[in-house]
């Protein structure tokens, strides 16, 4: 394996980008576009097991990693407060379009201003809470469909 | 007289009814339920053509409940050693075809044989997991034969690195074998872990539950730690032991495998500078701290949905293998708590065990408040981080980041618990505790006989901040070592790293330690 750099030309719909990549074996793959740097989970290929590209771990998922509230699957699309804390803020609205990863709320807790992510994409459906409303472990924050 | 050429045409003969079956019942049945066959996967697992295979003709020797015409010869599992990127390790997989996979005396004794030969040769153990669980016509000689399995797992631990890939149901007894190694590959889908079955609960407790809500990849993976890794399929999944096995020494006696350097040792990235901000309220993904300071793409996650207001893993400095732990304050703050305490620990020991020398981020504003984490235990449980570090004779290197207050300062590889050198950035705040709190405690009463208290509370908070907001207060007092523009984190690390490459701790003698469980 070379250690030099690779640079690639990559055209997005009229634009022309230059990414500067490090290791083409390793996942993720790091990757340089004007200034930035952008880690690139690359999806297993029908090569045999040994590469290492063929590793993609699952991205973390807020939801998942609260407290359950019961021995039942949380319900899906509910996206619930992982601590005590208050509501400061909540950036989304019912029949909002939301991404995995864009931010729906923010809760002070632990002297913290904690963003609360989508864990999926969805719709909002519910809005469970205000600003300036106290939570508990595991109350619903936004409901998505 | 039969001659050569026959009797070695029957060796082979046998040998590919032994592979697939008289009419493919070792593979069939698997690939029909989206599954491998157990030697489809030792073939994904291990280097091309490696694999030596162990006790291929035993047969089991137990009769009644129509054992007597299931006499198939490996008893449902396939044993032996092979080799992972040029280095070799034992091996174990599971046959669900045969009785499914079921535990049984033989099979027993095949897998014991292997992880002694493992012991003895100072080799990682793997074992790919799928199997209804204890042979029932067997009885007694089952379970015995799992007691065998499990006190060798104990006597494997801190040895030679144990490694469970589970790509098949694991239920009742059976779950204690993987649960006693040091890592647990879970494969979405396929594989489920769990102690007693949905029928049995339904029975005791009256919950409903289907299997993949009781113990699935995704449950373990995030809720209870049980699976430090999940794959999303069996490739995946066999990838990433390899990728695992790539940080790890064969056994306790070798250190862990450097690699020729492929990143610049003096890369200073100048946006470590600006990556903390300045207002302790605000949040910052440490992950990428963690990118910019060691070898790039080098970081393999360990627990990565599990308790994510921490994080662990491994990853490389020039070339050297390290063990990272740090919090996440993008998740809870960063708050330390039960089930991350429980992750850090785990991983600390581990480290030391297998010489992986360990490098701490901090940024924790502490121990969870509540009721809940104090009823769960929260000091039995965040004690096994103070108890890992301070046990941990690796090389101990600590950044503090921001915040390391009272007793999470203190637990998080501190000076005092012998981290050999502790670095701090301009942005460290180190105190018993926040600001605010502080002041509330110390000018309670100035506070209620001020005209305005607000204006008062501000002007002693800033007080507070001036004095353990910024490091040099603890840097005066030789607290921490030195105080690092963040730019210059990496090449630092590496300097540190290199002086304490032959670094020997003295333990004093005992039969063991008695770590808070």
């Amino acid at each position: 394996m070379t250690t030099e750099h690779y640079r690639l030309r990559v055209r997005v719909d009229e634009r022309e980008y230059e990414v500067e990549v490090e290791d083409l074996q390793a996942n993720p793959v790091i990757a340089r576009v004007e200034g930035k740097t952008y880690r690139v989970f690359v999806e297993p290929s029908e090569q045999k097991g040994e590469s290492a590209a063929a590793v993609s771990p699952v991205v973390p998922s807020a939801e998942a990693a609260a407290p359950p509230p019961t021995v039942e699957a949380a319900a899906p699309g509910a996206i619930t407060a992982p601590m005590p804390g208050d509501v400061v803020e909540v950036k989304v609205q019912v029949g909002d379009q939301v991404q995995a990863g864009d931010p729906v709320c923010v809760l002070d807790a632990m002297k913290m201003k904690n963003v609360i992510y989508a864990p999926q994409a969805g719709r909002v459906v519910a809005v469970s809470v205000t600003a300036g409303q106290a939570v508990d472990y595991g109350d619903v924050l936004v409901r998505l469909a | 007289m039969i001659d050569h050429k026959e009797l070695i045409a029957e060796l082979l003969a046998l040998r590919q009814r032994i592979r697939e079956g008289e009419h493919g019942e070792r593979v069939e049945p698997q690939h029909k339920r989206g599954k491998l066959s157990a030697r489809e996967r030792l073939d994904l697992l291990l280097d091309e053509g490696t694999f030596q295979e162990i006790d291929a003709y035993r047969l089991h020797r137990q009769s009644g409940f129509g054992l007597e015409e299931k006499r198939i010869p490996g008893d449902g599992v396939v044993a032996g050693f092979g080799k992972i990127n040029g280095r070799v390790v034992c091996v174990y997989s599971q046959d669900f075809t045969v009785l499914g996979g079921s535990f049984s005396e033989v099979q027993g004794q095949k897998v014991s044989k292997v992880i002694d030969l493992a012991l003895d040769a100072g080799v990682p153990i793997i074992g790919i997991m799928d199997s209804v669980g204890a042979r029932i016509q067997e009885g007694v000689y089952s379970l015995a034969a799992y007691s065998e399995l499990f006190w060798r797992n104990t006597q494997a631990s801190g040895v030679v690195p144990q490694i469970s890939v589970m790509v098949g149901p694991c239920a009742g007894g059976s779950v204690y074998s993987p649960g006693l190694t040091d890592f647990i590959i879970m494969t979405e889908g396929i594989s489920q872990m769990f102690v007693t079955g949905p029928k049995v609960i339904e029975a005791v407790t009256r919950e409903h539950v289907d299997k993949q809500t009781l113990g699935s990849a995704q449950v373990h993976g995030t809720r209870s730690g049980v699976a430090h890794f999940v794959a999303a399929d069996e490739r995946q999944a066999f990838a990433l032991t390899r990728q695992l096995l790539s940080y790890l020494p064969s056994n306790y006696a070798e250190m862990p495998p450097a690699t020729e350097p492929k990143d610049d040792p003096w890369r200073q990235d100048e946006t470590l500078d600006t990556i903390v901000p300045t207002d302790p309220t605000e949040a910052y993904d440490m992950h990428q701290v963690i990118e910019r300071i060691f070898d790039l793409g080098s970081f393999l996650p360990v627990h990565q949905r599990f308790a994510t207001n921490a994080i662990v893993g491994f990853a490389r400095l020039h070339g050297q293998v390290v063990g990272v732990i740090a919090n996440q304050p993008a998740v809870k703050a960063g708050v330390l708590d039960i089930d991350s305490a429980d992750k850090i620990a785990r991983f600390i020991r581990f480290c030391d065990a297998f010489n992986v020398p360990l490098i701490s981020l901090i940024d924790t504003p502490g121990f969870m408040p509540g009721v809940m984490q104090e009823h769960g235990g929260i000091i039995r449980h965040g004690a096994k981080i103070v108890y890992a570090y301070s046990e941990a004779t690796v090389p101990k290197i600590a950044v503090i980041l921001r915040k390391a207050y009272g007793g999470a300062y203190i637990v998080m590889s501190s000076k005092y618990i012998r981290t050999d050198l502790v670095f701090a950035w301009p942005t460290a705040e180190i105190a018993v505790m926040g600001a605010e709190g502080a002041v509330n405690i110390l000018y309670a009463r100035e506070l209620k006989a001020a005209e305005d208290p607000q204006a008062e509370r501000e002007k002693y908070i800033a007080q507070y901040r001036q004095k353990f907001g910024r490091p040099y207060y603890a840097a005066a007092s030789g607290h921490i070592d030195e105080i690092l523009v963040p730019h210059e984190t990496r090449p630092r690390l590496i300097a540190a790293l290199e002086l304490l490459k032959n670094k020997r701790a003295q333990t004093r003698p005992k039969k063991h330690g008695n770590i808070p469980l």
